[in-house]
């Protein structure tokens, strides 16, 4: 049996970037992409962070209603995560559509933003080229570009192994979905105080 | 200046099939479909879409110069000539009125409105000012990889088109869903993918001990 052609599994965009919200915050930020190797990234700005693109991020995320019934939510600025917009945001049911991520692999940084919808990545800025040929700097920006690719696309893979496991409706998901409502709890406490 | 720009957004294309390399194929297949400007077209044509040199977009490609390595630099040119919607309903409006006043008549057929509106399009085009884009793109023959410098999906369309009629070669989009198909297919998984729907986050709600 294969996917029937038309049917677009592209939800699944949006699951993965609200997945990644989850699994970094319960995992330390840091995910498998091989039995060795791992992968570090973020969704905000690190101000005691060296690197002067960390402490710059301009922080963005965007949160979609699966359905057209309450509005879309656009967080920009500082700590737009750990705001209370966003914490009710998911509690909504909301998913997020858009966000900007920074992913550090050996000694890599990459900043960039991500559309769920087709993955497609936006800003993403490349390694500096060392070179003075032209064709060397290409090849530089080139190989740069295809590091990048690959570990975004295992990190993709990782979900999907977790996704389309058959643990997924028993064990992961209401693992999230806990996660969410804890969030709220707290957010409710802070409210409270 | 770099071909490819430090800072970049894209969208990523998979190759499929082989790619044999040629090279007086190749060129020849560049060439039969280099960029042509507009002013060498008829004047209703109003758009023009082909390669251009990656380091100057007013010079046709060439083979050798668009190779590096296993990479092949490519450069889409697209020209359209626009008017304004609301210029065109405009000088229509003072030529029917100029053609009643001539005719002594109150109403004109609907055939003489588009006679009027055809000479209208076809003057105001011939005068109108050429929108140029360019388009990068960066293909990995090896990795059949293909990176486009561009993320709307005219542009991915307008690119996959030209692509395909140059080489002779498909491009599939890399999006969510094919991706998942892929990893499905290599994890035999295609069972639990096929049937699969959106899950919700929220909590359920707990009934009240």
């Amino acid at each position: 049996m294969l996917v029937a052609e038309g049917e677009s599994k592209d939800f699944l965009g949006q699951e993965f970037l609200t997945w990644l919200w989850y699994y970094g915050e319960t995992h330390e930020w840091t995910l498998p992409i091989s039995e060795q190797e791992t992968v570090s990234y973020g969704m905000d700005h690190d101000e005691e962070d060296d690197d002067p693109d960390k402490q710059k991020m301009k922080e963005v995320v965007v949160l979609e209603p699966p359905n057209e019934e309450t509005c879309v939510q656009r967080l920009q600025g500082r700590k737009t995560i750990d705001s209370p917009e966003a914490i009710v945001a998911l509690k909504q049911g909301k998913k997020i559509a858009m966000v900007r991520l920074h992913l550090s692999y050996q000694d890599r940084l990459w900043l960039f933003l991500c559309k769920a919808e087709h993955l497609s990545i936006s800003s993403l800025k490349l390694v500096q080229p060392k070179a003075a040929d032209p064709k060397q700097r290409v090849l530089e920006l080139a190989e740069d570009l295809e590091q990048f690719t690959r570990l975004f696309e295992q990190m993709y893979a990782y979900f999907l192994s977790i996704r389309l496991a058959p643990s997924w409706d028993a064990e992961e998901l209401p693992k999230i979905q806990t996660w969410i409502e804890e969030q709220y709890q707290e957010y409710q406490k802070r409210l409270e105080e | 200046m770099d071909l490819i720009k430090r800072m970049v957004s894209f969208s990523l294309f998979k190759v499929l099939g082989r790619f044999s390399f040629n090279p007086d194929q190749f060129q020849l297949n560049l060439s039969q479909n280099r960029f042509i400007d507009l002013s060498q077209k008829s004047d209703i044509e109003t758009e023009s879409c082909g390669w251009v040199s990656p380091e100057n977009c007013l010079m046709d490609p060439v083979v050798d110069e668009i190779f590096y390595d296993s990479y092949l630099c490519l450069s889409m040119r697209l020209d359209c000539r626009t008017i304004s919607k609301t210029l065109l309903a405009d000088k229509c409006a003072l030529e029917e009125k100029k053609k009643l006043a001539e005719l002594g008549r109150e109403r004109l057929s609907k055939k003489e409105r588009q006679e009027i509106r055809e000479k209208i399009r076809e003057e105001l085009m011939k005068n109108s000012p050429i929108k140029s884009l360019i388009f990068r793109a960066l293909w990995n023959y090896e990795s059949q990889n293909c990176f486009l410098f561009a993320t709307s999906s005219a542009a991915q369309h307008r690119f996959s088109q030209l692509f395909e009629k140059t080489f002779g070669l498909e491009l599939e989009l890399e999006t969510p869903s094919s991706l998942a198909i892929a990893w499905a297919k290599s994890h035999n998984a295609i069972p639990v993918l096929s049937p699969l729907e959106p899950s919700s986050f929220v909590p359920p709600i707990r009934k009240a001990e």
